[in-house]
């Protein structure tokens, strides 16, 4: 079995399920302070992954449900991982390359990536893997962060 | 051959999704051979889009681009492509 995922490490401990957020930037903060918190990222990464979503939005409207997937630059990051945020009430995040557009977030996939020459299939696969129908709405809901890590971590694997 | 210069903020990221599925789309138009993708950062367009017959960008830009721009988000939601390949194929034919 290989996983499209390699090294990038998806937890029950960086998955927070219950944020409650006004707006985009306080939705990062909350899920970037954790992953700061758990040693994942530098506490640079918080303010870095908060100016980029200003720039560069990512929101995304996929057919069932929207979500973000909020990211900075490398040297913010000691460990690869993917943290997930449900948010308890939508939160509006612009959407990426059309700013002028906005999306009802639902969850909220950050990425911590150290080495994106080593990740080409990753990103892909996961974008793949959110198009598929109930996918979003079926990790949404899990009840417990161990059952979305599971579910979550399996898709990567072939 | 055409160039092809795919954006994303950072160059590596998303432009690294789009890349796989601008490739994968061209391909299945019989355009193998036929264009040759870089990536880059978004902040590089203006000055190095000059180069290149076709830019296409996963996020806004910050300033001129000087040929053709698509915007490529949707290859990563996996709908609404079809128009935007035809638009790529229309540049990489003229």
């Amino acid at each position: 079995m290989s996983s499209a995922l390699g090294d990038v490490y998806i937890s029950p401990e960086l998955i927070l399920m219950d944020i409650e957020a006004k707006n985009d930037q306080e939705a990062i903060e909350i899920l970037a302070k954790h992953l700061y918190e758990k040693g994942i990222v530098k506490e640079s990464y918080i303010d870095a992954v908060k100016e980029r979503e200003k720039v560069f939005s990512t929101g995304l409207n996929f057919e069932e449900m929207g979500i973000a997937i909020p990211h900075t630059d490398s040297i913010h990051v000691n460990r690869q991982a993917i943290a997930v945020g449900i948010l308890k009430e939508p939160v509006k995040f612009c959407h990426m390359g059309m700013p002028e557009e906005s999306v009802k977030c639902e969850m909220m996939f950050m990425m911590a990536i150290k080495k994106p020459e080593s990740q080409v299939d990753f990103l892909g696969r996961m974008m793949d893997i959110f198009q598929s129908e109930g996918y979003l709405r079926g990790l949404k809901a899990c009840a417990t962060p161990e059952e979305l890590a599971e579910k979550f971590g399996k898709s990567f694997t072939e | 051959m055409k160039r092809i210069l795919l954006v994303c903020g950072s160059g590596i990221c998303t432009s690294t999704a789009v890349n796989q599925k601008v490739t994968k789309a061209l391909e299945e138009r019989g355009l193998k051979g036929q264009f040759q993708i870089t990536q880059g950062k978004a902040s590089e367009v203006a000055e190095k889009s000059k180069q290149y017959d076709l830019v296409i960008s996963t996020t806004v830009l910050g300033g001129e681009c000087h040929c053709p721009l698509i915007i490529g988000t949707p290859f990563l939601l996996g709908r609404g492509t079809e128009p935007i390949v035809d638009q790529i194929v229309e540049v990489l034919q003229k």
